[in-house]
């Protein structure tokens, strides 16, 4: 069993963000209960660039920006780079979400290719999928 | 507890163990009620035993990473107070802004 997560989670377990809280203990949860995470291998870019403004804007050090990548690869989430049926998946959902962007919805392509619920911490893609009948896009914060 | 003889057996190896009483009645009875040798039986068993060890092992560095990430996150707290989603919402803004330069001049 798999679940997906953007990079709005993971960068909530890294920064204090508003729902750093719920993430880790669900993270931890579903380490326990035998669920493996994966993610496009776009979050990989995602994340950098939410570390990389964090830095700029000081929050973090150069010296902490640095010991990101390794403490990402410690917690054991599996990257997939999308297939061609992917690809197009990502582009369906994008257009069914009405989104002027396709970066979220490559991972919406992700959880459907693996079976699995998509978490995150954008409640405006939550909001999003749920509008357009998808209910296995699920956010942090809710209950 | 056993001791073990190793002789390679083609991809095998040979190995002699001990086994208590009522292991080897059991295995003896499964090995019968399968239709396969207590020799399969076994190796199935250290497979599993060994993928299972594997497994814990990984487990255990994943939730201390974890951990590691807590006390990570406690120290940004601490030094720089909580953040709100908008350093999330300022990365998805350049990330656009980063790629507006190949339409800009289609417009």
């Amino acid at each position: 069993m798999n679940v997906v997560t953007d990079a709005s989670l993971i960068a909530s377990l890294f920064l204090p963000l508003p729902h750093s809280e719920q993430s880790a203990r669900r993270i931890a949860s579903w380490k326990r209960e035998g669920l493996s995470l994966c993610a496009p291998t776009l979050l990989l870019y995602e994340i950098s660039l939410i570390f990389y403004g964090a830095k700029a804007a000081g929050y973090i050090d150069s010296g902490q920006l640095h010991t990101l990548p390794d403490l990402l690869r410690q917690i054991g989430l599996e990257m997939i780079t999308p297939s061609r049926t992917m690809q197009e998946d990502a582009l369906r959902y994008a257009e069914l979400l009405g989104q002027s962007k396709t970066y979220d919805a490559h991972y919406l392509a992700v959880a459907k290719h693996k079976s699995a619920q998509l978490w995150t911490a954008n409640n405006q893609l939550a909001a999003a999928a749920k509008m357009a009948g998808i209910d296995w896009v699920r956010f942090i914060g809710d209950k | 507890m056993y001791t073990a003889i190793e002789v390679i057996m083609g991809t095998l190896y040979r190995a002699q163990i001990l086994l208590e009483p009522d292991q080897h009645k059991g295995l003896g009875e499964l090995a019968k009620r399968d239709g396969r040798s207590i020799s399969e039986i076994v190796r199935e068993v250290v497979r599993v035993y060994l993928s299972d060890q594997d497994q814990e092992a990984q487990l255990a560095r994943e939730l201390k990473a974890l951990e590691k990430l807590d006390e990570f996150r406690s120290m940004i707290k601490q030094q720089r107070g909580s953040l709100d989603d908008a350093i999330l919402e300022d990365a998805r803004e350049k990330r656009d802004q980063q790629l507006s330069f190949l339409w800009k001049d289609i417009r």
